[in-house]
């Protein structure tokens, strides 16, 4: 079970030497004491300074704050702990969630113990901490991978002392969030419905709908398999799935040596029904994932150090047919109760020409697919201190390799459904086929596969004259990726940083950043800049007028400006290419002939992009440190944007490449307030973040309006755009004294549009931006208190100021004109129910009246507030007294019961539906959980 | 000290060993050197380059939305109620949602063929191949502006540039004069240019014949001379006037459609192949290589019309989509088999006998055979089931042109299904039609007999083919205008055709079809309204895309749109 690696490098000849060795900061057994200095240190990938000396922005979360949630993937365990992160999660299938989180409105890069490494599922236990690095000075050093940000994951090291072992179990029951805004009709109401639809529509119900036999059949159900009404989410979804994982880690150390070792075991079962057809294979979309990490340091001699992290891990994913449960649940949407009933009166499966599908039978009788992914990481670095050339002197070399490979196996058989079209001479059904039944395919192909490698060499000092104190580090390294057949794409450069203190009062520090990737002209080589940044701090309760503020114990502020970049990986777009163009056909046997032509236009003019980072905050502790605040002011300008642009002329003959031209500010508050009080046994906290994030389109290249509300340039990035809505028109006589919708003829219960330009008619110049303009505040709270041994805490999260646009077949009716309808078009308006109705005309968006012209077109009448709050988790403890657990040889034992995704409150428009994923994907889960922690 | 050194030095040498040397760039790919090589004497990646032009050419047959563009004339409905062809008929056709929008890729045909001319004369291919390449791409871009021309009037002309990113494209419109002159002169240098149809071999065929030149040239002045173009614009203010047509009449436009028709005769190789009756008309399609066919959009052998337009009851070997309803508008227009008029029943079954026998190779209607069995358009017929979301016939008809003879087979097998876009009968109805213009009344009678002989029309006292003794111009007129109409069906005439007429009122109104009842053994007939069109003047003209109208601020939006 325990891999100890041990690297001994003899260079001069002499042993290992055992001395102690000082660190920079004391490393000390006591577990609250550990936390208490993690806390009070910022660790920000290249270099780590004391927060009472820092003058960046970023914020911190410790590992075991979180690594209970029951989730594969860790970013899902950080929504609303950290200020200025955001993480949304668009569905809830294992390893396929569509997780993406936000830093301050753009998308920050992943490191890992500082190597950057797009990894989102490790263990939990391994990670000891996480940081979010937010502003310009911790940011300038990434060079032009910076600007969006950075989250930097630390692992676990081990320390000097006495091994300690740890298991942790964890079983849990998960159960589906609704995922629909309301619920699918059943066959009678949709038909009735439908019909109703097509009237509105001008067309004829005899030829197109259902007819009174069959809503006959809808109503009493007396003939299921002409006239059927099933609800196909009961036939393939089932209410709880479950969720295991397994944790045993260990570390410890001496002088000479520390390790930590992981192993993890995660089990996450998915919501499919499975079928006794399948003996020997599963249906359901499962994830396991197997997690072994070992980080090992050694003091070579009491001058070097050396250490060498491996990880690896093994994601394995299972699949209903091939990766199909998306395309399960894009069936639910489109499949309404009355199309074709499961099973035939002969048991073949049902289906019929218009959906030549089976629900069911695309999830247990499509065979399977299984996703492997595999992944190795190993780290070795040598460091060297040189106290000797200068005191507080050291040099430190690095290296590191990556490799990703995915591998798909795809097991898959088609089925064929039955439609009964008749009867035959002797009283049988006759069926008409759709589809065959093939027998069970078996092909395998690599999904991905990328491999990198990592070169630094870094040199620092850190050292404290009298009052002056200088933390300054200097790195050279090289990040080399290759993915697939493309070739090698690597970022190399040399950056800096110095940290100067004057009494612990005055702060400067200054980062920098020569750095550049390939890919570039001439001939794929580098392209260079210099990224420089610079921050001010000052620490006013260290000042005589604030000395004997005895409340105060810290109050500093501190501003930032710098900077940072972000490279454009497109595959050598400058180069102007040719492939094979569309096919041509020629001669008498209608050949393909060889054709060619250009790609795409080339722009020799790319580069990356860039973003000046401006931050300025205040950050303060009181009441003999249990108070703490910190709020902060951002404001980031993106610049050479890569984009196409928005007067694209389709003179030119050939698509735009993308080009540098874009520009867009992001601006916002962050804001943190802790409160943690203790009394002998009892103590609790409060802590709450909120993030106000704000945005403006500066530049895009937009087309030429006629008008200026046409613009979206001003207005918010990603603003909804199209018409004001002013309701509905409630009857004929409305409608004539009404400005005109050109090429549409309204009638009652259609949306009205406002008449912008007030030329009379309602067209494209009536277009506008809409939707709130306010900032996105997203909040985040973490409560809990302990008592002797039992502890308790629960988080919330929460988005404010959000809003919705609600489309789609999800949501709305008859979408392609066959598609489920809904119990919120039961409010549509009809002329008895005009005052009260809340939905407009339904209709089949189709024929002479289709309303989908007027009222399916992007306004502002399907915008609606999204906010929500939810008890994101919720954990209780219990540690069982020591003296008990000693006796049978445990250090220590810890039950807990916890839960994931509890409860929401949300505003009316989700109707109780889960608010990261009501468009009817996979379910999200609400997660039941308990464990058990042993220590030895 | 030696522990720093030896420190340094692996440190050096771990990241010198990355310096290995590896290519730069992908060498895999091909750039604008390896197509326009100067070393390459036999031009390989030059001709792929013109070749790859073709494709761009555009499609035909159910191109818009699923459904021909003839569904959008007093020809046919379309059979779905959601689709957009619909947009030209019911009202509601606007710059935003116009569905026939071929100006990027037009204008992409004309940057390629430009790329093509600029650079070609770096290629050492011999003159006679470099003098077929360089007519080749200036017809094509011919062929392109001539499909703008058609649809909006006067275009940007760009000439021979080829545009750099940077530089400023609000290029305003070119009248429409000018787009003429500038066709017709390309016609004239790619007509002399280009190998005539009998010299182009059958392993290249598809590329563009001389004839196809001077057919495109027939065409052009065939339009221009016409009522909409030639003077009878509908706009109030002459600068949007001169964008879309002539200011002044002027009869001697109709002259170049003569003389362009003639020169085709004269090259004695593209004629109305031999054989009469509906065999012969149905074969002009599926036969890839025939001299009725001048220039063509070539695809693989396929079973794609076949799927797209029969009948719905038919799964053989998946569901077809039926996607097309003649109407009954368009069945009574068809002759009788001595070529006089057809003013009989249009409620009997017995309408189909004894008529044009063009008319069988065109249409299915109730209870002829396909595919095995009977076709059955009556309510609730296999054909016609009347279900919830099920698209069928609107009309109780179906197309049938383009495809082979499948009557007696179980299932269908790949066919030619090339869409045409030069025939030899649209050009001697175009000499026709200019040949009465110009009051030379019997030369276009002689012209109309050899189409209506091929058609299978029985001869008659004097061969005359049905057309009276001494039938006035204006009679003619009409004649020839219904001639075309069924002769050249479904090939994207009639939408130009009933325009350049300025026969607007044509396209609105109700349509019919027909409602068919079983009872026992027989059937009764009752014709009904389908659709109710309507017509504006402002869709004499199509608008251009608003998209294009935000870009290039020089356009000017055709009369009646915003």
């Amino acid at each position: 079970m325990v891999l100890l690696c041990c690297l001994f490098i003899f260079i001069d000849g002499t042993g290992a030497q055992e001395v102690t060795v000082i660190r920079p900061y004391n490393q000390l057994r006591n577990d609250s004491l550990l936390t208490d200095s993690l806390k009070n240190l910022k660790q920000l990938i290249y270099f780590n300074t004391p927060k009472r000396l820092s003058t960046t922005s970023s914020a911190m979360v410790l590992g075991k704050e979180f690594n209970t949630t029951p989730v594969v993937a860790y970013p899902l365990a950080l929504a609303g702990r950290l200020a200025g992160l955001s993480v949304s999660q668009g569905n809830g299938e294992p390893l396929n969630e569509g997780f993406s989180y936000r830093l301050r409105g753009q998308s920050p890069l992943i490191f890992i113990d500082g190597i950057p490494r797009s990894v989102t599922e490790i263990s939990m236990e391994e990670i000891e901490s996480v940081t979010v690095l937010k502003d310009a000075v911790s940011l300038a050093m990434l060079g032009v991978r910076g600007s969006g940000g950075a989250i930097s994951i630390v692992t676990k090291k081990g320390s000097p002392g006495k091994q300690q072992i740890s298991f942790t179990g964890q079983w849990g029951t998960q159960r589906p969030l609704q995922n629909l805004i309301s619920h699918s009709l059943d066959a009678y109401n949709y038909a009735q419905l439908y019909n109703e639809a097509l009237v509105n529509d001008g067309l004829s119900v005899a030829g197109n709908g259902f007819s009174q036999v069959a809503l006959n059949g809808f109503q009493t159900g007396n003939n299921p398999y002409l006239y059927p009404n099933v609800d196909w989410r009961d036939q393939v979804l089932k209410n709880s799935a479950t969720i295991a994982r397994y944790n045993l880690n260990t570390s410890g150390g001496n002088n000479y040596v520390k390790y930590f070792i992981n192993l993890e075991h995660i089990n996450q079962n998915g919501f499919f029904k499975e079928s006794d057809i399948n003996t020997n294979y599963s249906t359901n979309a499962g994830a396991k994932g197997y997690f072994i990490r070992s980080n090992v340091d050694v003091n070579l001699t009491d001058k070097i150090t050396a250490g060498i992290y491996i990880q690896g891990r093994i994601l394995n994913k299972n699949n209903p047919g091939n990766a199909a449960a998306d395309n399960i649940f894009s069936s639910l949407l489109a499949t309404p109760n009355s199309a074709y009933p499961v099973y035939n009166a002969n048991g073949s499966y049902g289906g019929s020409s218009q959906f030549t599908n089976n629900i069911l039978a695309q999830s247990i009788n499509s065979g399977y697919s299984l996703s492997n992914t595999r992944t190795v990481l190993t780290d070795v670095y040598l460091k060297h201190t040189l106290d000797d050339l200068s005191k507080g002197l050291w040099v430190k070399v690095r290296a590191s390799f990556f490799s990703n490979l995915n591998e798909n196996l795809v097991r898959v058989k088609s089925f064929a459904v039955f439609e009964p079209n008749g009867v035959s001479g002797t009283g049988e059904t006759t069926y008409r086929q759709f589809g065959t039944n093939s027998e069970q395919g078996n092909t395998n192909s690599i999904g991905f596969q990328n491999r990198s490698d990592f070169q630094e060499l870094s040199i620092g000092y850190n050292r404290t004259f009298s009052k002056h104190g200088f933390d300054a580090v200097i790195l050279a390294n090289r990040d080399n990726l290759v993915n697939g057949t493309n070739l090698p794409y690597t970022i190399q450069g040399i950056s800096g940083h110095v940290a100067y203190n004057y009494d612990e009062k005055y702060l400067a520090e200054l980062s920098f950043a020569q750095n550049g990737a390939n890919r570039y002209p001439n001939n794929g080589g580098f392209k260079y800049g210099f990224f420089p940044a610079a921050g001010l701090g000052w620490n006013i309760n260290k000042e005589s007028f604030l000395k004997d503020v005895s409340w105060l114990n810290n109050l500093k502020l501190y501003t930032s400006y710098g900077k940072s970049g972000k490279n454009n990986t497109a595959y050598y777009t400058y180069m102007q290419v040719y492939n094979a163009s569309p096919t041509a056909y020629f001669g008498s046997s209608a050949a393909a002939g060889t054709t060619v032509g250009e790609s795409y236009l080339a722009n020799p003019n790319i580069t990356w992009e860039k973003a000046k980072i401006f931050n300025a905050g205040v950050d303060g502790t009181l009441f003999k440190n249990q108070l703490s605040f910190n709020v902060e002011y951002y404001s980031n300008v993106y610049s050479d944007l890569s984009i196409v642009r928005g007067n694209n002329s389709g003179l030119l003959g050939i698509s735009y490449p993308e080009e540098n031209i874009g520009k867009q500010r992001y601006y916002g508050w962050d804001a943190q307030i802790n409160w943690a009080q203790r009394f002998n046994d009892f103590g609790y906290f409060i802590s709450a973040n909120a993030s106000l994030q704000n945005s403006k389109l500066i530049y895009s290249a937009e087309a030429n309006q006629r008008y200026e509300w046409m613009y979206r340039t001003g207005h918010p990035v990603g603003q909804n755009y199209g018409y004001l809505a002013e309701g509905l028109f409630q009857n004929q006589q409305e409608i004539t004294g009404y400005p005109t919708i050109e090429g549409y003829s309204p009638q009652p219960g259609d949306i009205k549009y406002r008449d912008l330009n007030g030329d009379g008619v309602i067209n494209q110049y009536d277009q506008t931006t809409f939707g709130s303009e306010k900032a996105t505040v997203f909040l985040g709270s973490r409560i809990g208190f302990s008592f002797k041994g039992i502890d308790f805490s629960a988080l919330f999260q929460g988005v404010l100021n959000q809003q919705v646009y609600l489309s789609g077949n999800s949501y709305r009716e008859f979408q392609s004109g066959t598609a489920q309808a809904y119990e919120i078009q039961l409010g549509r308006w009809t002329p008895a129910t005009a005052t009260t109705a809340t939905y407009p005309r339904l209709t089949t968006s189709s024929g002479p009246r289709n309303g989908a012209q007027n009222n399916f077109v992007s306004s502002s009448y399907w915008l609606r507030s999204g906010n929500y709050v939810r008890l994101k988790t919720i954990e209780l403890g219990y540690t069982i007294p020591g003296k008990l657990t000693k006796k049978i040889g445990l250090q220590s034992t810890r039950i807990f019961l916890n839960g994931l995704n509890l409860y929401t409150w949300s505003s009316d428009t989700f109707n109780g539906a889960d608010p990261e994923n009501y468009t009817g994907g996979y379910p999200i889960g609400k997660v039941f959980n308990v464990g058990l922690n042993i220590q030895l | 000290m030696k522990k720093i050194l030896s420190l340094l030095i692996i440190a050096l040498t771990m990241i010198s060993s990355s310096c290995k040397k590896f290519e730069n760039e992908p060498e895999e790919r091909t750039t604008e050197t390896d197509v326009f090589d100067p070393t390459d004497k036999t031009g390989t990646l030059s001709t792929a380059y013109l070749l790859g032009i073709y494709s761009f050419l555009p499609a035909g047959f159910n191109r818009i939305d699923g459904d021909f563009l003839d569904a959008a004339t007093d020809d046919a409905v379309p059979s779905s109620n959601r689709s957009g062809i619909s947009l030209f008929t019911n009202g509601q056709l606007t710059a935003v949602n116009y569905p026939d929008n071929n100006w990027n890729n037009s204008y992409t045909i004309i940057r390629r063929c430009n790329v093509f001319l600029k650079n070609i004369g770096i290629v050492p291919i011999a003159d006679a191949i470099r003098q077929r390449q360089v007519a080749e791409a200036r017809f094509l871009r011919a062929f392109a502006y001539f499909e703008l021309l058609k649809r909006y009037g006067g275009i940007p002309l760009v000439g021979d540039k080829v545009f750099a990113l940077e530089e400023d494209l609000n290029v305003p419109r070119n009248t429409f004069a000018e787009c003429v002159d500038y066709i017709s002169n390309e016609c004239d240098y790619t007509a002399a240019n280009l190998p005539n149809g009998s010299a182009v071999i059958a392993a290249e065929f598809g590329r563009v014949p001389s004839e196809a030149a001077l057919a495109l040239k027939c065409r052009l002045y065939l339009y221009a001379a016409s009522p909409l173009f030639n003077g009878g614009g509908i706009e109030s203010n002459n600068a949007l006037k001169s964008l879309t047509g002539y200011l002044t009449a002027d009869q001697n436009r109709w002259l170049p459609v003569i003389s362009a028709a003639e020169a085709i005769i004269a090259k004695n190789y593209y004629k109305l192949p031999t054989g009469t009756g509906t065999t012969a008309y149905s074969a002009v399609f599926t036969t890839k290589i025939n001299t009725d066919i001048i220039f063509s959009k070539q695809s693989a052998n396929s079973t794609v019309i076949e799927n797209a337009n029969a009948p719905v009851g038919y799964v053989a070997p998946t569901t077809s989509n039926g996607r097309t309803s003649p109407t009954q508008n368009l069945v009574n227009a068809f002759p009788n088999l001595n070529g006089s008029a057809y003013t009989g029943t249009q409620t009997e079954a017995t309408q189909y006998d004894n008529r044009d026998p063009r008319l069988k190779s065109i249409l299915f209607y109730n209870t002829v055979a396909w595919l095995g069995r009977p076709v059955q358009t009556f309510e609730g017929g296999l054909d016609k089931p009347n279900q919830a979301f099920k698209t069928q016939t609107r009309t109780a008809y179906y197309l049938r042109k383009f495809m082979a003879d499948f009557s007696t087979s179980t299932t269908y097998s790949n066919q030619s299904h090339n869409f045409p876009y030069f025939r030899f009968a649209e050009v001697l109805l175009n000499y026709a039609e200019a040949l009465n213009e110009v009051n030379r009344v019997e030369d276009a009678v002689k012209q109309i007999i050899l189409i209506r002989a091929r058609a299978g029309i029985t001869a008659g006292t004097g061969n005359r083919y049905g057309i009276s003794v001494g039938i006035t111009q204006t009679q003619l007129r009409d004649l020839i205008r219904n001639e075309r109409r069924i002769e050249l069906c479904f090939e994207e005439h009639r939408f130009f055709d009933v325009r350049r007429w300025k026969l607007g009122s044509l396209l609105a109104g109700s349509f019919q079809g027909l409602k068919i009842t079983q009872n026992g053994t027989a059937f009764s007939y009752e014709l009904q309204n389908v659709t109710d069109n309507v017509f504006n003047d402002k869709y004499y003209h199509m608008p251009i895309p608003y998209a294009e109208l935000t870009r290039n601020t020089s356009l000017l939006q055709n009369q009646g749109y915003y």
